[in-house]
């Protein structure tokens, strides 16, 4: 376990697949998956999870947490989505999928916990993100945790009806503090 | 068969299969990967096609991959839309010149040109884009001849040779593609074909 101030980082275990469904079905997947409006049966939800399990190699790159209260309840799925070994980098994925969460930062003391688990432990050089133009909280965290903005792909994906740019994030090991120093300098 | 004029984009079948194990150990294979030496045995290659099939046959993707043939028909690298994402009309470019001697010449461009022009007039995508090393000057001379904008960079995400290297990403828009016989001249190509 990852132990944060808000939230700890667990295995992503039965408990969490169980709130997938209303997940993904929900605002958060918006976010997510950079402006999709998806509309999944259980049994797609379930589809999905076994066709990922099945995978072998995107499982072995793949380091998925559960997100969770420190009273035990599941918010959402933080994840190096791709560990490249060769490059040393780490690809990450995050989702709160209770909106009750979002702004308090829940997000945040995640996301520096996994920061540090990538940099510490997993002995990488670099992590990065995609967002898009179209979440402008996520891009005001990035700035606040300390990435730099370094790709605008104009026009990437389709948002209600509109084009968006999606932006890509990256930070270097030798630009992060160290969560600690990072969450003092937020709370100032 | 996309006909261009200096090279044909075709199937990427057997004939091509049958060149990966010198393509993939050869120093071309060092900028087709962005980076990587591939050491690789004829039985790990065969290996390595029959497990990408069966997977592929079970998990189909809507990727288009092309052989690149010289006009006489020699089988010179291959170029690809991956990373297809339909509802969004986005596509990722990559391409490879296996065979030593063919770069320089306008080939990989006469490729690249026939390729956008698939995506664009006849797949209807929005957007293609593509990331390469910045040790890739070849690339990168490339991509401002045929008009692609850079769209930035991500720091130090490729190792090779023991040093890191930004990806450059470079994208086109479908509205900004003037066409296969406009760019055709613009990227030089015209003279490059008198030349031979």
């Amino acid at each position: 376990m990852l132990e944060g101030i808000l939230v700890d980082l667990v295995p992503y275990g039965e408990r969490f697949y169980k709130m997938e469904h209303g997940w993904y079905n929900g605002p958060g997947s918006f976010f997510w998956t950079m402006g999709s409006q998806w509309i999944l049966s259980k049994a797609e939800v379930d589809d999905w999870r076994r066709h990922r399990a099945d995978n072998p190699a995107r499982a072995a790159r793949r380091i998925a947490f559960g997100v969770q209260t420190k009273d035990g309840k599941p918010i959402g799925q933080f994840t190096i989505r791709n560990l490249d070994s060769y490059n040393r980098l780490a690809d990450l994925s995050a989702i709160i999928g209770d909106p009750d969460y979002w702004s308090g930062g829940y997000g945040t003391d995640a996301l520096t916990l996994l920061i540090d688990y990538a940099f510490d432990w997993l002995d990488v050089r670099r992590v990065w993100l995609t967002t898009m133009a179209a979440n402008p909280r996520v891009m005001r965290q990035m700035e606040k945790v300390g990435f730099t903005l370094e790709v605008r792909q104009r026009e990437l994906t389709v948002v209600n009806g509109t084009r968006s740019d999606a932006l890509i994030y990256g930070l270097l090991r030798e630009e992060w503090p160290g969560r600690d120093t990072v969450l003092e300098r937020l709370k100032g | 068969m996309l006909e261009g004029r200096l090279v044909d984009l075709v199937p990427y079948g057997d004939r091509y299969l049958e060149r990966e194990y010198d393509w993939h150990n050869g120093d071309a294979w060092f900028w087709a990967t962005a980076g990587d030496r591939e050491i690789v045995s004829r039985g790990a290659v065969k290996r390595h096609q029959q497990e990408h099939a069966a997977w592929r046959a079970e998990h189909p993707r809507p990727t288009v991959m092309f052989g690149i043939q010289t006009k006489d028909g020699k089988p010179i690298g291959d170029i690809a839309l991956g990373l297809v994402w339909p509802q969004h009309r986005l596509a990722m470019l990559g391409a490879g010149i296996g065979e030593p001697g063919y770069t320089g010449g306008g080939y990989g461009t006469d490729a690249l040109i026939l390729c956008v022009e698939y995506a664009f007039r006849w797949l209807d995508f929005h957007k293609l884009w593509l990331g390469t090393m910045s040790l890739n000057a070849r690339v990168l001379r490339q991509m401002e001849k045929v008009g692609f904008h850079q769209e930035g960079a991500r720091r130090e995400a490729w190792l090779a040779d023991g040093v890191y290297y930004d990806d450059v990403i470079f994208a086109v828009l479908n509205e900004e593609w003037p066409g296969y016989e406009v760019m055709f001249e613009r990227a030089g190509l015209a003279n490059k074909l008198k030349g031979k």
